[in-house]
């Protein structure tokens, strides 16, 4: 996972909690990294999970809701450092569409290791939009919380239900997004 | 608020845990940063050199490109040579080429030979030259490829040479050309001879190729005389045909002109009788005038005596047969002119009814005492393009093999039909007829069903060649003991 998410982690971290939140998280564990993360760099996804786990033990969240609330915050950070003019978009599902089409792309040509979750499009309506989010990561609720608050940006309620894969070794997640 | 001592400690141990990290990072970026520089240092020297590789390969595909045009073009094989050299000093920025042609091992090298001297064009140095010789000299066996050789006897080393490569290239069964290149060690780098070698391929085609529109053009030119010869030959046999028709023919028209020249003699023998009379005539009148008393009785003995009256009725008609006659023995002479006439003529407008005509008159005398001949022609029949002797040579030959068909006589039908844009003549017999065995060959040269010295088995074929010249066909219907149809085409304008 590329060191930006880190550092963004720490940021929403401090802004939620304080610097000794992130500080305690971080000496609890053992990171090869020592905690210690450049933008640039690529990271033991690993790393990741640990400060999060330990982050929800410490401060007593769901980790889904922990996850909700980590995506609802990064949309804005991430949209300011946007390779791609996303301005124009005013509907949801082009947005998501724009992401997977031209925002991946774009990602992956500054930064050939990054590893990029996928939306497959299924179905989709005036209202609604059903669609596949693969990621071995299975931040499935990060995704959402990105996806309530680009509504919120646009201004464009909706109703999100995800349904997880049920099989083994599928890192799939089935989203219906509904406007409201 | 204050924080307290103890607030404090904890602040700055969480300060410097995060200095600590803060720390730990930058030097990660700024490693990274080092790795990007040098990653993009050894991309733009990979670049370089992609670049330059590209430039060489561009002069490669360039120089490939402009010896196909060169193989592919008309020039001669020596143009072809000489132009492959020019590019190959180009491509190759050699310090020195020159090419040499040799036949049978023996190197023509001239006093002074020709060579391209790199900054200076084509010019002369013989000592150059000189040097090279022996390496070109024992390369003599390796021919269609290139040879390389590193140049080490001191000469070179005065002259600057290190390296050479030649290809010897046959142009003919015993002769060939060599072309030599010399320079430095570039010469020897393996792309470059790569190219070289394809461009060897490219040579070698075009050489070949050039090689092989000479020998068909030697070819052609023989095949040309082969059929101008031939085609004499072709004329020799048709005029040989017709004179042998000829003399076939000989003593039956010794009788057709002897006929005339009889009656003419006979006729002319009883003129002659008649002018004795008149003289006498003469006689008994003047000395009836000279004795002053002309007596009616001895006037009317002299009148009776020389028979005037029947002299006088009989005289214009003898005049008159001997006229015809002569008319005939004329006509007769004229038509065997025509047919023993020679040579190309031009295509005219000619009367198939005058050709007939003529030629029946030709052959009259194979005909006339126990054969019916019936000319059943239209006399407007159309005229047709060709050649005059030609026809008529074409139906004498009918005729008489009509004639002969039927040895005790029988009926010869002339007849004709319109069709199509074709006229077709039908030269009907009555006479023996012959198989189907036989019809597969009347057309044949030296082909003959008549007894030795009567027929030169060409009369047919050589009728079929004529024909067939005239845009015509010919064929023939026949049956044995009821006989034969010959059925003669031509095209003809309406």
């Amino acid at each position: 996972m590329k060191g930006i998410i880190f550092l963004k982690l720490e940021e929403f971290v401090e802004a939620t909690f304080d610097e000794y939140a992130w500080d305690a998280v971080l000496t609890e564990v053992e990171l090869a990294s020592g905690g210690a993360y450049t933008s640039g760099l690529l990271y033991d996804d690993d790393e990741f999970f640990t400060i999060f786990v330990e982050l929800c033990k410490q401060k007593a969240l769901d980790p889904i809701e922990a996850q909700r609330l980590f995506g609802r915050w990064i949309f804005a950070q991430l949209m300011a450092i946007s390779p791609h003019d996303m301005t124009g978009y005013t509907d949801v599902f082009g947005f998501l569409r724009a992401v997977q089409d031209v925002i991946h792309v774009e990602v992956q040509k500054i930064y050939i290791d990054a590893l990029l979750p996928t939306f497959e499009f299924i179905e989709e309506t005036d209202t609604t939009l059903r669609m596949r989010y693969v990621s071995p990561r299975k931040l499935h609720y990060f995704c959402e919380g990105l996806i309530l608050s680009l509504a919120e940006h646009l201004q464009q309620p909706v109703e999100i239900t995800l349904t997880e894969s049920t099989q083994e070794k599928d890192d799939s997640c089935l989203f219906e997004i509904v406007k409201l | 608020m204050t924080d307290s001592p103890s607030d404090l400690e904890k602040k700055i141990a969480m300060l410097e845990r995060k200095l600590e990290r803060e720390k730990k990072a930058r030097l990660a970026a700024e490693k990274q940063l080092e790795d990007f520089s040098w990653d993009i240092f050894k991309a733009n020297s990979l670049l370089k050199q992609s670049l330059e590789e590209a430039q060489k390969k561009t002069e490669e595909l360039e120089f490939l490109h402009d010896t196909s045009l060169l193989v592919v073009n008309q020039d001669s094989l020596q143009q072809l040579l000489s132009q492959i050299l020019q590019e190959l000093v180009e491509f190759t920025q050699v310090d020195v080429a020159f090419s040499v042609a040799s036949q049978n091992g023996d190197y023509d090298f001239q006093e002074p030979h020709r060579l391209w001297v790199k900054g200076q064009g084509w010019t002369h140095q013989q000592a150059v030259v000189e040097a090279l010789k022996p390496i070109v000299s024992d390369t003599a066996d390796l021919v269609e490829q290139w040879v390389v050789t590193p140049l080490e006897d001191p000469t070179f080393e005065k002259l600057a040479l290190s390296a050479c490569a030649l290809i010897t290239i046959p142009t003919a069964d015993d002769s060939a050309t060599t072309i030599v290149l010399a320079g430095d060690n570039n010469l020897l780098q393996e792309e470059r001879l790569f190219v070289l070698d394809t461009a060897r391929g490219q040579l070698l085609t075009g050489v070949r190729r050039r090689i092989n529109d000479t020998a068909l053009q030697q070819h052609a030119a023989d095949l040309e005389v082969a059929l101008q010869s031939l085609k004499n030959t072709q004329q020799q046999l048709v005029q040989n045909e017709k004179m042998a028709s000829l003399g076939q023919l000989a003593a039956g028209v010794a009788h057709e002109i002897n006929n005339p020249l009889g009656f003419v003699r006979s006729n002319l023998q009883a003129l002659k009788e008649y002018v004795d009379d008149l003289a006498v005539l003469e006689s008994t009148l003047s000395q009836c005038l000279s004795s002053g008393t002309v007596a009616t009785e001895v006037v009317a003995k002299a009148l009776h005596e020389s028979d005037l009256a029947f002299i006088c009725m009989d005289a214009p008609k003898i005049i008159e047969t001997n006229l015809q006659g002569i008319n005939r023995v004329t006509e007769i002479v004229q038509a065997l002119k025509n047919f023993s006439h020679a040579g190309e003529e031009n295509f005219e407008s000619v009367s198939l009814n005058e050709v007939i005509d003529v030629s029946l008159k030709v052959v009259w005398n194979q005909f006339k005492y126990q054969h019916e001949v019936k000319n059943q022609l239209p006399q407007d029949l159309p005229f047709v393009q060709g050649t005059y002797g030609q026809l008529q040579q074409v139906f004498v030959n009918l005729f008489v093999n009509a004639a002969q068909a039927m040895p005790d006589g029988g009926e010869l039908n002339i007849t004709s039909n319109l069709n199509d844009g074709y006229i077709e003549i039908h030269v009907t017999d009555t006479g023996m007829g012959f198989d189907d065995e036989t019809k597969k060959q009347i057309f044949t040269p030296f082909y003959t069903t008549k007894p030795v010295g009567q027929g030169t088995g060409l009369g047919l074929s050589i009728s079929f060649a004529i024909i067939e010249a005239h845009g015509g066909e010919m064929d023939a219907y026949s049956e044995i003991g009821v006989g034969t149809t010959f059925i003669v085409k031509f095209p003809y304008n309406s």
